[in-house]
């Protein structure tokens, strides 16, 4: 298949950055679409030019790297896919593909398409954790865990990072992101007793990492790769209202 | 956001209950109503805590839509990550500050005139005037449809908000929405257009 | 030097409390004067920053990932191992030791193993007091399953999620550790050498990736966590940056390296459709369990497969393994799967596949159990393939996916070079030739929470450290030769991008070192391999600037040790002249085609010396002994 492709290029950070043409040819539909940007690279780089600077990894869509926004829409125009995932039979022979790196204030662009996510460890650092230290865990089956709500968590802790509710979100929130650990481990009986705080301290890191706040509109559900549902975003808002007010 | 909205859809509720008197005709409970409220004693505070609860609710919606602008200072070339939003949601900000333009004008309207013309009005005879007018009336029936807009965005939202829309919860609450987003509007929508070709008794 | 693996004496059972116990302490109030450098945040390498933070000591965590949690161990899907004996069938800590040892065809260190399996119930305990959302029954209690053709129900998972759900553990506390200053966690920065000054391994030269600039980091100790080399193959289910540059830097530096053709082909992964492909996708073993693999009995077949009529189609693993059937190990059932290919019976456009096939399953079980037991993995399938598993038969062809070689290193898990340690698939340590589902994630988890932790402090009690200055000429020609190692790739000037040396690599090893390794071929792949480095030097092309994110040079970098690598796995594969797990030489095996181990001759870990440029590796043997475990043949008719 033939496609003729925009992509944005930016040299650093300090660069304003532009959109480029590109024409990618005789691509598999096979193929993914970081698949065809390896074919460009090689290209470029045949030519003696800078390849595009794109972040990926597992390429089977676990490790949350990679991450562009396709056509507009962020993973490309489909649902419940990562951009590595994303294969090119899913467009039509000849279109134009428009790639752009995520946007939000919280995430600085490093080059090209590659962005800096590590606002988001910075959030997890604030409380995304179980204070358990090595060696202080007890027998695992001394605290049993109702089938329904290890399910519900694991619906939850499925958040592979990749930041597309953020880039989605019309107010670049992490709410989705935040919510995905809150609710883990609120509904979790480890993860009880440092609820208040943790749900505090998150939301506290996620404010001052500059991300916007919530204004219902789902769009995170809509494109998160993993389907995680906006009702962990209700736990949220409850574990936040919960711990504000200073019941337990 | 979620409080102040929740009052709102209070007032709103009780606003669209007195009003549905109107339809008693002349002299009926509605100006009944209006003159009790009127000589209520706590209709004082009660006015400014609306007023209030309406500028707290726009300075916060003003104040969290200016906060996410922020984090997103770089759009996109390619318009099109909103696709998966519902209108409603989108286009909250808008259907808000339209309800508040209105406001300003339907305060103008009514308010004012009963509150500091000085003379006591006959609420029913001065809404029967304005609704006789044909621009008064399309006015007020594009707002309600923006109204119903806002609520249809604003009501499961207030229930997300406080943590309630849960799965257990979310098909009970999105169906009271509907209830609420599309018949209080058509409610208050209903008034005008009765008065107009009804003419008034 | 003579290789000492420190192990210790006594009854097995007794031998890690015994050895814990000899160990030496440091003082709570000195341990924050001692810093222990960790290299990777995998399994292995965040559990151990997390603990020894823990315990008091200053962690510097490097990755050449952004985030600590984009560590390969995050793709694991299946499970992770454990003695725990909760189903009541018959598990035991001794059980799972021998089965280790078993299943690594005898070629693992008897009290390494002892110490995996005795700590493996402790992961678990560990891992569901971070909230890890493993698998439950109904009635709370944690549920398991049997992988990988173990015939007990011991593996715990957490959907088809297992080591994301697992480093996430390990992340969150590492994340608990960073908040609390225990850890300094340095993201984007790949370890580009190691600084050993009088013998011991006391720092690292790290590369930042976004800016390209060469630090030096001194401490007390380090460990590689590093992970697996497989992508010498070039394709393989690993992702697609993980490297082998980290070991053999090391190696380089005098670390010994053990055992490298000891690699892993998974049998059940998408086989390779194109020349645009970048990595392969594993199918869960899982689908084994439920579905049958064949191949038609002509060869070159073009019917379609449901047009394939029962009596003309071969389902050869049943065939040949009544009673395992398509459930035999993994380099089993991939060596015959290679085998159908090569004799003409493979499927699909290229003819390098097999079929698996589950329409008896569905007819059993109905679509709707199979979507519920399998369903992620046939959309996953549909979704690269564009079949539907449902409708016609998955097909499936091996690929190469975890190496059980790896630097050297003693009970302590500590290499030839003092103070440096190795943790997860970077040591060789615990799965001898072959390793068993769902026992890679217990390893790691063992090695960084409860191995390291007791033995790095051991190393610092004991060591009388002379402090070195960061401006010692020992330590700023680490970081000059690493800059001239750059610009040395950068000035090449040639006209081939890096892409297609590895390419034609990973095409060598794949083809003659893969699956059956042939005496005239390794020899062949030897030669070729050298021509490619030759070749490389000559012609490699890097464009861009070694000042900012280049993925070109990164890559050029782990390309030029690829070739190191590639060429030490296939004389490690000459010289070891029997088949023993993973590795497989055509000239040893039975009449039946089966795996002729040489216990004589090769009961021994083959740990390679760093000689120089361009001369041979020296040979050490870590010889094996095996006092509980009788040596047998594996046999699965
Ligand atoms: C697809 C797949 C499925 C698997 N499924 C299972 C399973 O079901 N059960 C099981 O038990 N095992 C499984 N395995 C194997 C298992 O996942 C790995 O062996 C294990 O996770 C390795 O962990 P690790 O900590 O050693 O290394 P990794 O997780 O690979 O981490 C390596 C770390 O080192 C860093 N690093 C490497 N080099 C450098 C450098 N030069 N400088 C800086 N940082 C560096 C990386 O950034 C990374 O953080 C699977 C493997 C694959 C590929
Ligand atoms: C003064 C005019 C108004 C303005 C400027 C305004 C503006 C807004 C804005 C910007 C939002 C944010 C969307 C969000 O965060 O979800 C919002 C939400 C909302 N509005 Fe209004 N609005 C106005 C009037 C009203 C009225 C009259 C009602 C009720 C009848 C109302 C009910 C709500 C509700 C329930 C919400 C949802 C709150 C939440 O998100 O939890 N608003 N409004
Ligand atoms: S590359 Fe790992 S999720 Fe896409």
């Amino acid at each position: 298949m033939d496609f003729k492709l925009k992509i944005w290029r930016q040299r650093d950070a300090a660069d304003a950055g532009r959109f480029e043409n590109y024409v990618a040819k005789g691509i598999s539909p096979d193929a993914s679409v970081l698949e065809m940007l390896d074919v460009i690279n090689r290209e470029l780089v045949a030519a003696g030019k800078d390849p595009i600077a794109f972040d990926h990894d597992c390429r089977e869509g676990i490790c949350g790297s990679c991450g562009l926004v396709i056509n507009g829409g962020v993973h490309g125009p489909f649902e419940h896919n990562t951009t590595c995932e994303l294969r090119m039979r899913r467009f039509h022979d000849g279109d134009t593909i428009v790639l752009e790196p995520f946007r939000s204030r919280a995430f600085p662009i490093i080059k090209d398409l590659v962005v800096n996510r590590t606002a988001l460890d910075r959030i997890m650092q604030a409380g995304g954790y179980v204070t358990v230290k090595t060696g202080q865990a007890p027998e695992a089956n001394a605290i049993p865990v109702p089938k329904k709500i290890a399910d519900e968590a694991m619906d939850a802790a499925q958040c592979i990072g990749c930041g597309a509710c953020v880039a989605t979100c019309p107010n670049g929130s992490a709410m989705l992101f935040v919510a995905a650990k809150v609710s883990q481990l609120a509904l979790l009986p480890q993860g009880k007793a440092e609820r208040k705080e943790r749900v505090i301290a998150m939301i506290r890191q996620m404010d001052k990492e500059g991300f916007g706040a919530c204004s219902n509109t789902y769009a995170c559900e809509a494109k998160c790769p993993k389907g995680i549902s906006v009702e962990h975003i209700a736990r949220l808002n409850r574990e936040y209202l919960r711990a504000g007010f200073g019941s337990k | 956001m979620a409080l102040t909205g929740f009052f709102l859809v209070s007032f709103l509720i009780f606003h669209l209950t007195v009003n549905l008197f109107l339809f008693e005709g002349t002299g009926g409970d509605f100006s009944k109503f209006g003159a009790f409220l009127g000589s209520f004693p706590a209709i004082r505070p009660i006015e400014w805590i609306l007023f209030g609860g309406f500028i707290l609710h726009f300075c916060l919606g003003a104040y969290v839509w200016l906060k996410n602008r922020r984090a997103r200072p770089h759009g996109y070339g390619v318009k099109g990550t909103s696709k998966t939003i519902k209108l409603s949601s989108r286009l909250s900000i808008y259907t808000g500050l339209a309800i508040l333009a209105f406001l300003a004008w339907h305060l103008l309207q009514f308010f004012v005139a009963s509150r500091f013309s000085g003379s006591t009005v006959n609420m029913y005879e001065l809404v029967a005037r304005e609704f006789s007018l044909l621009y008064v009336v399309a006015l007020y029936e594009l707002f309600f449809v923006i109204l119903g807009f806002h609520l249809k965005h604003g009501f499961q939202a207030l229930f997300q908000s406080l943590g309630l829309r849960t799965a257990r919860y979310r098909g009970f609450i999105d169906a009271v929405g509907v209830v609420i987003w599309l018949l209080i509007p058509a409610g208050f929508a209903s008034i005008p257009l009765v008065m107009y070709f009804g003419g008034a008794r | 030097m003579k290789l000492d693996p420190k192990v210790p004496s006594g009854p097995i059972e007794k031998r890690w409390s015994q050895r814990k116990f000899d160990m030496k302490l440091v003082n709570p109030s000195n341990r924050r004067k001692y810093t222990v450098i960790i290299v990777g945040t995998g399994l292995a390498g965040s559990a151990a920053a997390a603990t020894l933070a823990e315990q008091g000591y200053k962690v510097e965590s490097f990755s050449f990932h952004e985030s600590p949690r984009r560590a390969h161990s995050i793709a694991a899907q299946g499970g992770i191992n454990a003695a725990k004996n909760y189903v009541y069938d018959g598990d035991s800590v001794f059980r799972l030791f021998h089965d280790t040892v078993k299943g690594g065809d005898y070629r693992a260190r008897e009290s390494n193993v002892y110490r995996l399996a005795e700590v493996s119930g402790n992961i678990i305990d560990q891992c569901a007091a971070q909230g890890v959302p493993f698998a439950r029954e109904y009635g709370g209690s944690l549920d398991t399953r049997s992988f990988g053709g173990a015939q007990l129900s011991r593996t715990f998972y957490a959907r088809g999620q297992t080591g994301q759900q697992l480093l996430l553990g390990a992340y969150s506390a590492l994340s608990r550790n960073i908040r609390a200053g225990g850890v300094t966690f340095h993201g984007r920065k790949e370890m580009v050498d190691l600084v050993v000054v009088d013998g011991r391994a006391r720092g690292i030269v790290v590369r930042d990736l976004v800016t390209g600039e060469l630090s030096t980091h001194l401490g007390h100790a380090v460990i590689l966590a590093t992970g697996g080399y497989g992508n010498v193959f070039y394709l393989s289910t690993n992702a697609l940056a993980s490297n082998a540059s980290a070991i053999m830097k090391a190696w380089r530096k005098g670390a010994y390296l053990a055992n490298p053709c000891y690699t892993q082909i998974h049998p059940t992964c998408i086989p390779v459709a194109g020349d645009y492909q970048s990595k392969l996708t594993l199918m869960s073993e899982s689908l084994r369990n439920d579905g049958r693999i064949w191949v038609p009995r002509k060869g070159g077949d073009a019917r379609s497969p449901d047009r394939i009529p029962e009596e003309d189609r071969d389902y050869y693993l049943e065939r040949l393994y009544p009673s395992f059937g398509n459930l035999v190990p993994r380099d089993v059932a991939s060596r015959r799967a290679k085998e159908m290919c090569d004799n003409g019976f493979g499927v699909g456009k290229t003819g390098r596949a097999v079929y698996l096939d589950f329409a008896e399953a569905i007819g059993r079980m109905g679509r709707e159990e199979m979507q519920e037991k399998y369903g992620n993995l046939m959309d996953m399938y549909q979704e690269i393939t564009d079949e539907d598993p449902y409708k016609v038969p998955m097909r499936i062809y091996p690929a190469m996916h975890y190496t059980m070689g790896g630097l050297w290193v003693d009970y302590q898990l500590q290499s030839t070079i003092p103070g440096l340690f190795v943790a997860g698939e970077a040591n060789f340590s615990d799965h001898g030739a072959n390793r068993l589902g769902a026992s890679a994630l217990m390893q790691g988890l063992a090695d960084g929470y409860f191995v390291l932790p007791a033995t790095i402090p051991d190393y610092l009690a004991r060591t009388k450290f002379e402090s070195v200055k960061a401006d010692a000429s020992e330590v700023t020609r680490v970081a000059e030769d690493a800059k001239l190692g750059i610009e040395k790739l950068m000035s090449v000037n040639g006209t081939t991008p890096v892409d297609a040396f590895h390419r034609r690599l990973g095409h060598v090893m794949w083809e003659k070192v893969g699956m059956a390794r042939e005496k005239k071929d390794l020899e062949e792949a030897i030669e070729e391999i050298r021509r490619i480095r030759k070749d490389l030097w000559k012609d490699l092309k890097v464009t861009g600037s070694a000042d900012d994110l280049n993925a070109e040079i990164e890559r050029a970098a782990r390309v030029a040790d690829f070739i190191d690598l590639g060429e030490l796995l296939a004389s490690d594969a000459l010289h070891r002249e029997e088949s023993c797990g993973g590795h497989f030489r055509v000239e040893h095996q039975t009449a039946e085609g089966e795996a002729k181990r040489d216990d004589e001759a090769f009961s021994y870990a083959a740990a390679w010396q760093y000689k120089g440029e361009g001369q041979a590796p020296e040979l050490h043997k870590d010889e094996l002994a095996f006092e509980y475990e009788i040596p047998t043949s594996r046999n699965y008719k």
